[in-house]
């Protein structure tokens, strides 16, 4: 019996971990020599202290000790009890953390007693918190720079897509220019000469008049009278000036949208300007003409008494431009784009809607049609920027850019623009 | 005008224009044609001209270029510029500058540019 309590103490005062043997009513009956250390008492001290049944929490107090005593719980369920990372206060005033563990145990002669050990962890803890907050601090560093770089890649990005887009721009601006100048001079002598022609007409008609009266030998005559029936001469009396009227309709017509596409070639500066939406819209649907062509009908709604408008008339065009061509784009074989075009705000603002037969925008890409870059097109076919700095565009006007799907139809475009143009400072009407 | 048939020198590097001022103009007046800026100097040089109708774009050099130069040598001439762009920076500032007499944008009708060039 005797022997069994001198081997655990024995086994004890070798350990490193301090421990104690605690009676029933917890008081010291053994410590060791690092438990000693814990207490911050002299040797002799404490043992006069153990002596006078000191009991342990009166020597070295856990956190835990007035409420949730480990070894009382151990010394009642009879089970060993170990509990992690209790906070203590060492005799010299320094702050520990210990794992503490106790274990009942029955002496042969019924004596209930515990035994208590404490292994002092504070280094250990205090560097495992260190390294999570070193760790933590990493993973924040890291999250700021990975935030950083997406920002900036997504301002690149940006600052990239106006420029791409801006040099697509003023390339078809230079090239419309182009276009028109050189259409200028044959357009200029076919019109020009059309009114020689018409005077030479009649000249040769007063011409075959005169014959047409005057007395001839019956061979001439026959033979004068065999030509006007060869040439179809009644005929080509009638429809002479129908011919010229035609050739001059043409090269009227070509003049005008030469003069169009001039008016929209003036991509260049910055300048806001009264323009007439109207006419931009015809001049866009003109140009993207070949891509309607016998297939998309183009229906325009509205667009008289429509006030000129305080803008960017070039930057205007690309936003009908964009908006057209993806609708054009949008409709597969046979199909109608709608251009309804009208005053709102008590004639504040013009609204231009622009609809389609197509298939609409599905409900997953409503939100994101708009951001720089997405496109559901084939690579090659579509940047997907049109909309993105169709909305720029837009806004900077003080404007608003919204698109749904329409029932029954395809997708449903809508620009309002106020006709004063944007504010000066650029604040009010901004909503993105 | 003054003179019953003035003398007129049409300057333009496309020969069919070249032809239709000349055919509007050849019944009311002596025109003359030249295609570049060297030929219509040559000519000015050569004879007293009434009126000088150039256009714009000469394949090297420019109408305004012409007129400056011939106004300079013979500022009795009235000018007349053709231009598709009528409101060119160019052809504005030469007109400002008093180095046309008239502007006249293309495309024309004939008849105007007589009674531009000659009066009605
Ligand atoms: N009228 C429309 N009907 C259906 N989907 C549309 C319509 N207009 C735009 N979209 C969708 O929005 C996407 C983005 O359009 P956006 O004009 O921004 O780019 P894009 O047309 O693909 O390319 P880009 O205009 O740069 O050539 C299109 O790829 C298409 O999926
Ligand atoms: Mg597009």
């Amino acid at each position: 019996m005797a022997k069994l309590f001198d081997q655990i103490t024995s086994l004890l005062d070798s350990t490193v971990d301090a421990a104690v043997v605690l009676d029933g009513e917890r008081r010291v009956r053994h410590y060791n020599p690092a438990y000693q250390a814990l207490t911050g008492l002299r040797g002799r001290a404490l043992a006069e202290r153990v002596a006078a049944g000191a009991r342990c929490f009166e020597l070295f107090k856990l956190d835990i000790c007035a409420d949730a005593c480990v070894g009382c719980k151990a010394r009642d369920s009879g089970r060993r009890i170990r509990v992690d990372e209790i906070a203590a206060v060492r005799g010299d005033g320094e702050d520990l953390t210990c794992i503490v563990t106790a274990v009942p145990l029955e002496l042969a002669d019924g004596e209930q007693l515990i035994i208590e050990t404490y292994r002092d962890v504070t280094a250990d803890v205090r560097i495992q918190r260190r390294l999570k907050v070193a760790l933590e601090h990493e993973r924040r560093a890291k999250e700021d720079l990975e935030e950083k770089v997406r920002e900036r890649t997504a301002e690149l990005r940006a600052a990239q897509a106006q420029l791409v887009h801006q040099e697509k721009m003023s390339s078809l601006g230079r090239l419309v220019a182009g276009i028109a100048h050189e259409l200028n001079n044959p357009i200029n002598f076919v019109y020009g000469n059309v009114d020689f022609l018409g005077q030479y007409m009649e000249s040769l008609l007063r011409l075959a008049a005169l014959i047409d009266g005057a007395p001839l030998p019956d061979a001439t005559r026959a033979a004068y009278d065999a030509l006007k029936a060869e040439v179809e001469y009644e005929f080509l009396v009638g429809d002479w000036q129908k011919l010229l009227r035609s050739i001059r309709a043409g090269a009227e017509r070509t003049a005008a949208i030469v003069a169009d596409l001039k008016t929209f070639a003036r991509t260049g500066g910055t300048e806001l300007a009264e323009a007439d939406l109207v006419a931009g819209i015809d001049t866009t649907l003109n140009l993207i003409a070949p891509l309607l062509k016998n297939r998309v009908d183009v229906r325009r709604r509205g667009g008289t008494r429509i006030p000129r408008v305080v803008c960017n008339a070039g930057h205007l065009n690309q936003v009908f431009m964009n908006i057209l061509t993806n609708a054009a784009q949008a409709i597969v074989g046979p199909g109608w784009i709608e251009v309804e075009i009208a005053t709102v705000d008590d004639g504040a603002a013009v609204r231009v809607v622009v609809a389609d037969s197509g298939p609409g925008i599905g409900p997953d890409l409503m939100a994101k049609i708009g951001d720089p870059f997405f496109t559901t097109k084939e690579v090659g076919e579509g940047t997907g920027l049109g909309l993105w700095i169709t909305a720029n565009i837009v806004r900077a006007h003080g404007g608003t850019l919204s698109w749904g799907n329409r029932v029954g139809a395809g997708a449903e475009f809508v620009v309002t623009v106020p006709v004063a143009g944007p504010d000066k400072d650029g604040e009010a009407g901004r909503t993105p | 005008m003054t003179l019953a048939r003035p003398r007129v020198l049409v300057v333009d590097d496309e020969r069919y224009n070249r032809e239709l001022v000349q055919r509007t103009l050849a019944r009311y007046a002596d025109v003359l044609v030249a295609c570049d800026l060297d030929e219509a100097l040559a000519a000015c040089a050569a004879v007293a001209v009434d009126v000088l109708i150039t256009d714009q774009r000469l394949g090297a050099g420019t109408g305004t270029e012409l007129a400056a130069r011939v106004r300079a040598a013979a500022p009795q001439t009235r000018i007349v510029l053709i231009t598709g762009y009528v409101e060119d920076a160019e052809v504005i500032a030469a007109q400002a500058a008093g180095l046309v007499d008239d502007v006249i944008g293309k495309p024309f009708a004939p008849i105007a540019l007589r009674q531009r060039v000659l009066g009605p």
